[in-house]
Parts: C-alpha cells; sequence; structure tokens
C-alpha cells in the first residue's frame, strides 16, 4: 500500500510539471501579447514589455518563472496593475471554493436520496417525478436555471437578491443555480446503480437470511451502489471549488471564474499559467486522493 | 459572449411572458433607496478597476474613479474646460510656454499641502520607462517625453519644471492649444514622491496605500466586490460637493445589472442594446467612439483606388448597419470627427458643421465609382473582385460584419468574405499593418479633433494602414499654431480630406441607452475621459 500511494504522488508531481511547461510555451504562440491594443503605441508597448521581464530570451523566462514557482511565487499579473496572481488567487478562491462546497453538499445529499427513492418505486409516480428533476437538470444548462432562478426569487418576487455574494441570503441562488446539473447526475447514476445492486445475489442473502427492509437497503444495497458516486466525486470537486465563469457573472460573485476565462482572451501570461497550476493541482490532489481511496475500498486495483 | 446573448434572450422572454414592465416588483431588495438624505450614489461596473494609481490607468472605468478621486490642474465639465488643481495659467506668445498657478490652501486627503512638485512627479513618472505608463503616449507634446519614453535621455530632462511650490511650468515641442484641456486626462494626475516611494510596487493598490486630492476618496475597496468613495472633506471645493457617498458594485453580467437597477438596488444603468427595444424612454449619450472600416494603402490591390474606396462608402446602409448591429441605438456616421469635442468657442460641430455621409446607401453612385475603379484597375467583371473584411471574434462584431458584407455584395456585386479571428491576433495583426480590410474604431483620449486626425499623419504609430497624403500632413503641421481660428480652419480641412480621400470609411458614432434615478440630478455620462461625472450630482426631492 505504501509504494502504492507513493507512486500515485510521484506521478501527480510530473503531471503538474509538463502540464506548466506546455501551457508556458503553448500560450506564447499565439498571436499577440498582453499588451497587444489599439491604443498602445511601439514605444510603450516596449516600456511594458520590458517591465514585466518579456524583453528576455523565452528559455530565460521559463527558468526564471519555473525558480520562483518553487518557491510559491506565480509572479504579477500582466493586466491587473500590480496585482500578484497569488493575490488575486488567495482572494478569489474562497468565493468560488464557498458557493462550490455549499452546492456540492446540496447536489450530493439531494441527489443521492432522490437516486434511492427513484430506485426504491421504480416504474411509480415517485420515480417519474425525480427522473424528470434529473432530465431538466441535464438538459437545461445552469445560465437558464440562474436567469430564471434570479427572475421569480428576485424580481418577481422579491425574495432574495439578485447578484453579489454578501451573506446567507445571497448563497442560495447560485447555490441552487450551480447544483442543479450535479444533482441530476448523482441522482441518475445512483438510481441505476441502486438497480443493478438490487438485482445481485447478496442482496437475495441478505433478505433470505431474514434482514428487514431498512437493514437490506441500508447496509447492502446503498453501500454497494455508492461507488459510482465516489468515482464522479474527486474530478467535480475540483472543478467545482476553482468556479464556474458563468454562474460567477451571472450572480456577481468575485470568484476565480472570470479569471480563467478574462487571462486567456487578455493573454495574461502570468495569470493563464497560474490559473493552469491552481486547477492543475486541485484536480491532480482530487484524482491522487481518488485513486488511493480506490486502493483501500478495492485491493484488486493495488496489483494494476 | 454567446451565452450572456441567450440569457439576455431569456430575460426579454419572460419579460414578455409574465408581462412586467420596468419598476414593477421594484423595491424588494431591501436595499435603502436613493434619497436626497443620504445622498449616496449607488453604481454597477462590468469591469473593476484593476488599479486606482493614475499613472496605470489603462480602462475608461479606472479614468472615471480616479478623476473623482484626484485633480489634474484643469477639469472638463462637460464640454468645458474649467480650472481644477490650477487656478489660472499664462501662455507664451509662441504658446510653447504654459505656466500654471495651483490653488492655495488645497490639501491631499492625508492633511499634507499639494505643491507643484506633486504634479511634476506625475508627469516624471507617466513618461519614465522604468513606470511601464500605458498612458505616456499621451504627454508627447511635453518637450523631450517621447524621448525619454524611449529610455534615450533622462527623466530629470522632461520639459515640467516646479518654479516655487505654486507654479509650474511646461515647455512644448509643439504649440498644442488643446493643452489645458488635456491636463484633464487621467494620467496627468498628481502623485505622491513619497507615498510611491514608501509602497513601491503596492501604490494604488488598496485605498490606504495612496492620498487622495479630489473631491471623493476611496474608502473601501473588497476587489472584485466593491468600491466605497466618499466625500473628501479636505478638498477645497467640498461645500459644493453634494453626495455624501460613491458605492460602485462590480457586476459583470449586463443583465444582472440591469436587473439590479429595476430591483431599485441601482441609480444608474445601461441597457444592452439587445433588450433597446423594451426601453424605448431611455436616454442616450454618445461614448465618443466611432467605427469605421479600415483600409491598407500597402496590401491587397484595391484599396490603393480611391474610387474603389468611394464605391464602398456609397454602398454602405449605414442607417441599416446602426439597425441591425446596434439595435438601432448608435448613430450613423455623417462625419469622422466627434462633433461634441471643443472647437474655438463652443463646440467643434456646432462651429464646423459637415455632412459627408448619407444615411442611406446609394447604389446608383456606388456602381459609377466601381465602373471608375474597375476601368482604373483593369478589371472586367464585378464579380472577379473578392475583398476580404477582417473582424474580432465578438458577437458584435460577427454581426455588424455581416451587415456590411450584403451591403457590398448586392449593393456592388462583389464577392465578399468575413474573416473572423480571436481579437488579440485582429489587433496584432493590426500593428504589423498586416491586414488589408478590417473593421475599426477609435475612441477620444481627449476633446479635440486632433485626438481623430492624428492617427493618419503619414508615419504616425496609429497609421497602420499607412495612409500618406502630403496635402493632410501640411494641414495637420499648419494646426500646430495658437490662433485658435487658423488652427481649427486647418483641422477642418483636414477632416474633409478624410471624409473624401477615405484613408478609412466611418460607419457609426457610438451611443449607449441608460436608466436614470429620477431623483439624481446633474449626473453626466460623458463621452471623453470618463465614463460619467458625478462632481456636482444630487439627489433631490
Amino acid at each position: 500500500m505504501k509504494k502504492y500511494v507513493i507512486k500515485r504522488i510521484i506521478i501527480s508531481v510530473i503531471t503538474v510539471f509538463v502540464l506548466t511547461t506546455v501551457v508556458f510555451f503553448l500560450v506564447r504562440l499565439m498571436p499577440g501579447g498582453p499588451f497587444t491594443n489599439p491604443k498602445m503605441t511601439p514605444e510603450v508597448q516596449k516600456a511594458m514589455e520590458a517591465y514585466y521581464g518579456l524583453d528576455k530570451p523565452l528559455p530565460v523566462q521559463y527558468l526564471t518563472y519555473m525558480n520562483n514557482l518553487l518557491h510559491g511565487d506565480f509572479g504579477y499579473s500582466m493586466t491587473h496593475a500590480n496585482q500578484s496572481v497569488n493575490s488575486i488567487m488567495f482572494r478569489a478562491f474562497p468565493f468560488s471554493a464557498d458557493v462550490g462546497i455549499r452546492a456540492l453538499v446540496f447536489a450530493f445529499s439531494i441527489g443521492i436520496v432522490l437516486g434511492i427513492i427513484a430506485a426504491l418505486n421504480r416504474g411509480k409516480k415517485l420515480d417519474f417525478v425525480c427522473v424528470l428533476i434529473a432530465i431538466i437538470g441535464t438538459s437545461v444548462p445552469d445560465f437558464i436555471i440562474g436567469g430564471v432562478l434570479q427572475y421569480f426569487f428576485g424580481i418577481k418576487w422579491g425574495l432574495l437578491p439578485i447578484a453579489q455574494y454578501k451573506g446567507f441570503r445571497y448563497t442560495i441562488l447560485p447555490m441552487l443555480a450551480l447544483a442543479f446539473a450535479t444533482l441530476a447526475s448523482v441522482s441518475r447514476i445512483m438510481r441505476s446503480s441502486m438497480l443493478e445492486v438490487i438485482n445481485q445475489d447478496y442482496i437475495k442473502t441478505a433478505k433470505a437470511k431474514g434482514l428487514n427492509d431498512v437493514e437490506v437497503v441500508a447496509k447492502h444495497e446503498i453501500r454497494n451502489a455508492i461507488m459510482p458516486i465516489v468515482t464522479i466525486m474527486g474530478p467535480l470537486v475540483a472543478s467545482v471549488l476553482t468556479g464556474t465563469f458563468v454562474i460567477e457573472s451571472i450572480f456577481a460573485i468575485p470568484g476565480m471564474g472570470k479569471y480563467y476565462v478574462e487571462s486567456i482572451s487578455s493573454l495574461d501570461y502570468t495569470m493563464v499559467l497560474g490559473m493552469t497550476v491552481f486547477f492543475g493541482v486541485l484536480l491532480v490532489i482530487a484524482n491522487t486522493i481518488t485513486d488511493i481511496a480506490y486502493g483501500m475500498i478495492d485491493p484488486r486495483i493495488r496489483v494494476r | 459572449m454567446k451565452m450572456k446573448k441567450r440569457l439576455l434572450a431569456l430575460f426579454v422572454a419572460l419579460t414578455m411572458l409574465t408581462g412586467c414592465a420596468a419598476n414593477e416588483g421594484g423595491g424588494t431588495g431591501g436595499e435603502s433607496q436613493g434619497s436626497a438624505g443620504a445622498q449616496e450614489l449607488r453604481l454597477a461596473f462590468a469591469v473593476e478597476p484593476a488599479t486606482i494609481d493614475p499613472q496605470k490607468c489603462t480602462l475608461m472605468g479606472e479614468a472615471t474613479v480616479m478623476l473623482h478621486m484626484f485633480e489634474g490642474l484643469y477639469r472638463l465639465d462637460g464640454t468645458k474646460v474649467v480650472p481644477a488643481g490650477a487656478k489660472s495659467y499664462e501662455v507664451s506668445k509662441d504658446g510653447l510656454t504654459y505656466t500654471f498657478h495651483l490653488r492655495d490652501g488645497a490639501k491631499w486627503s492625508d492633511g499634507k499641502e499639494v505643491t507643484a512638485d506633486d504634479f511634476k512627479f506625475g508627469f516624471e513618472r507617466l513618461v519614465d520607462p522604468a513606470t511601464a505608463s500605458p498612458g505616456a503616449y499621451l504627454a508627447g507634446m511635453i518637450k523631450n517625453a517621447t524621448k525619454i519614453n524611449k529610455g534615450e535621455m533622462d527623466v530629470s530632462k522632461l520639459g515640467v519644471e516646479a518654479v516655487d511650490d505654486k507654479t509650474i511650468k511646461f515647455n512644448l515641442e509643439y504649440p498644442a492649444p488643446y493643452f489645458p484641456g488635456m491636463l484633464s486626462t487621467a494620467a496627468f494626475l498628481p502623485a505622491r514622491r513619497d507615498l510611491v516611494k514608501k509602497y513601491g510596487k503596492e501604490y494604488g493598490t488598496s485605498p490606504e496605500k495612496l492620498a487622495y486630492n479630489g473631491p471623493f476618496k476611496a474608502t473601501k475597496w473588497t476587489h472584485g466586490e466593491e468600491m466605497v468613495l466618499e466625500r473628501n472633506e479636505n478638498h477645497w471645493d467640498a461645500a459644493n460637493v453634494k453626495l455624501n457617498k460613491v458605492s460602485i458594485q462590480i457586476v459583470p453580467d449586463p443583465s444582472t445589472q440591469l436587473g439590479m437597477y429595476e430591483n431599485g438596488e441601482l441609480d444608474y444603468v445601461e441597457v444592452p442594446t439587445e433588450l433597446a427595444a423594451n426601453y424605448p424612454d431611455a436616454k442616450k449619450y454618445s461614448t465618443g467612439g466611432v467605427d469605421y472600416l479600415q483600409v491598407s494603402f500597402v496590401n491587397g490591390k484595391y484599396y490603393s483606388n480611391k474610387n474603389f474606396r468611394k464605391a464602398i462608402s456609397a454602398a454602405l446602409d449605414r442607417e441599416e448597419y446602426v439597425k441591425m448591429a446596434f439595435g438601432g441605438v448608435s448613430e450613423p456616421a455623417k462625419r469622422y470627427v466627434l462633433p461634441d469635442v471643443l472647437g474655438v468657442k463652443g463646440t467643434y460641430g456646432e462651429e464646423y458643421p459637415l455632412e459627408a455621409f448619407p444615411a442611406n446607401a446609394e447604389p446608383e453612385k456606388a456602381k459609377e465609382y466601381l465602373a471608375a475603379a474597375m476601368k482604373e484597375l483593369g478589371v472586367s467583371s464585378p464579380g472577379t473582385i473578392e475583398i476580404t473584411l477582417s473582424t474580432a471574434d465578438t458577437e458584435d462584431s460577427r454581426k455588424g460584419a455581416e451587415v456590411i458584407q450584403e451591403q457590398l455584395t448586392k449593393n456592388l456585386g462583389i464577392k465578399v468574405k468575413v474573416n473572423q479571428m480571436a481579437s488579440k491576433q485582429y489587433w496584432a495583426n493590426w500593428a504589423k499593418s498586416d491586414f488589408e480590410f478590417m473593421v475599426g474604431g477609435w475612441t477620444p483620449d481627449y476633446s479635440d479633433p486632433r485626438t481623430y486626425l492624428d492617427l493618419y499623419i503619414s508615419g504616425s504609430g496609429s497609421n497602420r494602414g499607412v495612409y500618406k497624403n502630403p496635402a493632410y500632413d501640411e494641414l495637420l503641421e499648419k494646426s500646430n499654431t495658437n490662433d485658435l481660428k487658423t488652427r481649427f480652419d486647418a483641422l477642418f480641412e483636414a477632416e474633409k480630406i478624410v471624409c473624401d480621400d477615405l484613408p478609412i470609411i466611418p460607419l457609426d458614432v457610438r451611443k449607449k441607452q441608460y436608466l436614470i434615478n429620477e431623483k439624481l440630478k446633474n449626473f453626466q455620462p460623458s463621452f471623453v475621459q470618463l465614463n460619467y461625472n458625478w462632481l456636482h450630482a444630487e439627489f433631490t426631492e
């Protein structure tokens, strides 16, 4: 087990290193630069490039960047004057993480319950309702759900604030909008997984040995059916925590989502890299934990 | 963003479906209403100011807050240039030396006296290549500024001199009667030598790492969320500033902003063009931006032919273009220079009226020009002419380019392709003069025709179409005089050359629609230097 964990961690570190290197050079291949705009005269552009060290040869810039990165320094943003990438991520991440955690907790708890109810009432009215919710959640994009929620709860009924993130009341609508799609897929996966488990031999055995229904469902069905949910949890956690551009934009949440999109279209090199490394590290950590968790639950995986 | 478009469409649909017009469900957001008692102005910005350090200013939104928190020597009040940090100035006979007298008793928010050195330092900092100021090019008329910015000369050689604590003198490269008006630009605001030294790179990144000499001061700045400005009681004119507080929320989505306004959470909002039809009573203001088709005089075989350019211009239906591309909010361009800029005494447009372009297409005329062009170029049929219009990859640009494509194809019978590309690539190509035919635009830096006309001087940094016309250059040279009548006559002649010779083919003048709290008075949207001016705004009962 120890060997397995160490191997996973070494692979993770290499992954992040390769990712950073590839993105560093790829983003430089894009035409234009952070200071390309119609108001920039050639002299001013030169001065600004020198200020950010972009006048040096690319390999030198790469080594400098990697060296700084090892010290945890992501450098200064090229479009947010005098603000370091660290400070931007440090203040934006908590917002994304906050709304993300709320959405995840909501989506997983409600999603799993809905999936179970649907599976236990297969073909009945309750199943139909749960499936309908799942279909809406999967097929309607989050910005539509966000807009509808804003319109009714904010403008029409005036129950909740339309946008911004300044207290508990402000968190409800973005949480719902963000959670809906995840909730839908969780409930779908849970439902089909439950249905599969219900027909297994060991359930028959459990019933045959005289366990009551509640015990069968709680101890045997749910515990076995929940495995696929663990699989999708890792990547979902990473992507939801780091923010989503659309939801954060609609609800004016000062999270990380907009920086991903903005930094690429404005070719803010340091921001693009900072965001990529941050997201990459989170994703790799989440995947590694999932892998390790698997290894613990199912010994066969360790061997492969 | 495509998604935003869809969201807007959804809002329209919902509005129609439920029959809820503006303000119906208003006032339920639990926020305080704008009132005469509180005198608090509530605004929303789509993009957060990245900095409040004037010498780092790049965005209009940044300039908007800076010009309220700081005070330059002069200030723009509507279309008038009024004294601000200075009380008066003298100009030498040759128009090359300006001496400004600072106001007595003007103080920074931390109590320090405002001195001539604060202004001098601001200018030095602006042109010093070590600052890497994006606005450095604006100081080009000050002696040695360009050379210093290129690193060819020491910053101490800049033509700015603090004669004493309250007197500052400028030596210019050439006479520039618009200089006092230009001093109201954000890049020309003063800076504090001691605080820049103290905070270094951190200067201007948070409200306390700065001092303010303007009518307002920043008191709170939560990045990505909100910025709060309060009246600066140390300001010499504080008694005439009515607003106590200005809160700026950062709300990226325009339809969310609109929702907040309708909920009574904002006092002012701009209506997205897609929703313009729902608000026929909304007021309009000109943003100063002009859009045009830009041609290259060195690439492509047709564009250097004057008759060909005239054919394109005559084939354009500008009214239809504005309707299709901007929901009818912008206006068809009648000329190149924005008529609202300063003239000899009043505005340039009143003193020098010009209607060079009709609102609708003139297909007959267009075909005549095209026939003449084809003869000169040795082309036999219009069908063999194929041109490519480059445009940026935004939804608006695509819509606009398609309208132009259709009009040119219909009225000239030529083939037009549209080539969309990432906006950075688009401007990078432009900067390298690597284009043939593209949609371009310009926003003014100061209130004078030269901010538009300088672009086509031979060899000018922004003349990427590589237009060369000695007669034009001569007129702009002639305008370098202190005699205002001679100057504006020359500039007007130059503008007429642009409208006839067409180094660019004007399309529209950008406008925006806005909704405003009825109790809010004297809030001025502006076409230059800042988005709006709330210096003398107040809430009345």
